[in-house]
């Protein structure tokens, strides 16, 4: 039970979790329960948000099952639902009373988890996520949420080579962000700028983010002191990925904004 | 990450407070660029770039019952343009963002005929209480019909040419405000004074002050005292803007216990021949007016 001060408002979130051991080596577990945030402060405010707004409540339910398939090898998978309703939502154009609890939202989609240890020198992980996250801002229409990523796969690995050394590689791949593309622009003439003209809320995308990142580290035992010593190379090959949109001065021309390039990073790290 | 792919440390070191001594160190990899996009100032298109509306009795904006005309200074990279342009002026909702909405109450609606300095009147009106802003909303096309509707998307030109659409809003402090007055401005190029000239007028290598292809010079600017409107707690903005060449910036801003007087740069084209350049001053209360200049680029 949790009390929003801003908004002068309790709600109560029952939440259930379980696991059942139904073999030695397979376990499954099922969960749900309500979730509340209240709304941004400045959603609450009398000038330019409306204060009788509500806390936005979730449904969250997830079924799934782990298995150990042989001693160095584990397997999870969990399927999940989500369901937002009252999301707040602006109103068009964003006239008085500007926000309503007039959204709802749904996300559902399967996580899996693999993971294996061949020796006490080795790990290895991979995970991969299917997924889908949907808003509906009170006209009726799903559309895809800002964070929407259908894939996102994970891998990450290490070995201990021995006498302190130890090589790692993480790679990731993951569907990008979906996008609002800008249709035109309209000039203001009271400030000499321009404001843009927008498409259907995110029926665009980034092009998809992928990512190889390398290490290598050294520890030195000095009595007490441990000196690790490592360097790492981010983003191995390169890949110029896009994570936005840069536009001209009339929104016309348009350029994507690339994330982080190929960077080495020689780091050290003393414990006592 | 760091969890990921290190193992545990042994048991003594476990129950020990690490620390970063050295972070991250070395190398980084500009992100390449693309090829640059346009700049502001640059006139490579036709382009709306200032709305002027004048009152009757002078103002920025007319009183109740009293008539006002507006007018919009349109160029591209040859000089004025000529368009038509549809046109509302009304009462906009309360709206946060975006491109103003009317509200039930319109002033003022129509299309001007083709011209190159399109101009129209309406008559002030009073506000509801629900109503407090005033907005112009229009669309100009270089050629075909424009159409104006409730839908900015669907602001358009008939022959599919690109719609020239804009937007002005308007306070109650523009009704005692006057538009910043320009005809005593100098803008010297060394010694030279540069004339002024209306913005319809031809760029032409008369009686104009010569710069060298490809040659950076200083343009000096003593701003007219009366872009202030007689007092001197105006902000003003000044847009600059030239058909060829590349002035080094877009905006000037001044603040209201400042000078107006400000330099600017500007690197003449590879082409010989006049090189029109305007400037348009806001003053921050609804008051709009503009000029333009002319360089001769001579080899």
């Amino acid at each position: 039970m949790d009390y929003m001060a801003d908004g002068r408002k309790w709600t109560v979130d029952p939440r259930l979790t379980s696991r059942l051991s139904v073999t030695e080596t397979t376990t499954l577990k099922a969960g749900g329960g309500l979730y509340s945030q209240p709304p941004v402060y400045y959603q609450l405010m009398d000038e330019i948000g409306n204060p009788d707004l509500t806390p936005f409540r979730t449904l969250q339910t997830s079924l799934g099952v782990e298995e150990n398939i042989l001693q160095p090898l584990s397997i999870g998978v969990e399927g999940f639902y989500k369901h937002w309703y009252r999301r707040v939502t602006g109103t068009e154009g964003g006239v008085s009373p500007h926000f309503e609890n007039a959204g709802t939202g749904r996300a559902y989609g399967l996580e899996t988890l693999l993971k294996l240890q061949l020796s006490p020198k080795s790990q290895l992980f991979l995970a991969y996520t299917l997924a889908r996250s949907e808003r509906n801002d009170g006209n009726g229409e799903f559309r895809l949420f800002d964070a929407d990523q259908t894939h996102n796969l994970q891998f990450t690995g290490s070995y201990d080579l021995g006498k302190g050394w130890i090589v790692g590689a993480r790679f990731r791949y993951v569907t990008g962000n979906p996008t609002t593309p800008v249709t035109g622009s309209v000039y203001d003439a009271t400030t000499d700028t321009y404001r843009a003209l927008y498409g259907a809320t995110n029926s665009d995308r980034n092009p998809a983010f992928h990512q190889l990142d390398l290490r290598v580290e050294k520890l030195w035992q000095l009595g007490p002191v441990g000196l690790t010593t490592y360097l790492e190379v981010m983003n191995v090959y390169n890949k110029k990925n896009i994570e936005g949109t840069m536009y001209s001065y009339d929104f016309s021309q348009s350029q994507g904004a690339q994330g982080m390039p190929i960077f080495p990073n020689l780091g050290f790290i003393v414990e006592y | 990450m760091r969890k990921q792919l290190i193992p545990q440390a042994p048991q003594h070191c476990a129950r020990t407070r690490p620390f970063v001594l050295l972070a991250p160190l070395l190398v980084t990899v500009l992100p390449a660029c693309g090829d640059p996009m346009e700049f502001g100032q640059d006139l490579e298109n036709p382009r709306v770039l200032g709305v002027h509306i004048e009152s009757e009795e002078g103002h920025s904006w007319p009183a109740t019952g009293e008539a006002a005309r507006v007018e919009l200074l349109l160029a591209g990279d040859d000089g004025p343009i000529e368009a038509r342009v549809a046109y509302q002026v009304c009462f906009a909702l309360e709206t946060s963002s975006g491109v103003p909405l009317c509200g039930e109450t319109t002033l003022a609606d129509g299309t001007t005929e083709l011209s190159a300095s399109p101009s129209f009147a309406f008559m002030g009106e009073a506000p509801s209480s629900d109503e407090p802003r005033l907005a112009i909303l229009g669309v100009g096309c270089t050629s075909g019909t424009p159409k104006l509707t409730d839908d900015p998307q669907l602001w358009s030109c008939s022959d599919d040419s690109a719609p020239l659409r804009f937007s002005f809003e308007a306070t109650s402090k523009s009704l005692d405000n006057e538009n910043p007055g320009l005809d005593e401005t100098a803008i010297l190029l060394g010694d030279e004074r540069i004339p002024l000239q209306a913005s319809d007028e031809p760029a032409s290598c008369d009686d104009v002050p010569e710069v060298a292809v490809g040659e950076s010079v200083t343009l000096d600017f003593t701003l007219d005292e009366a872009a202030r409107s007689g007092t001197t707690d105006e902000l003003l903005q000044i847009s600059h803007f030239a058909e060829q060449g590349r002035l080094d910036r877009q905006f000037t801003i001044i603040d209201p216990d400042e000078e107006a007087h400000f330099e600017l740069e500007f690197e003449a084209p590879d082409v010989t021949g006049p090189v029109k350049s305007y400037f348009v001053v806001r003053d921050d209360r609804g008051g709009t007016s503009w000029l333009s200049y002319s360089l001769c680029v001579v080899d």
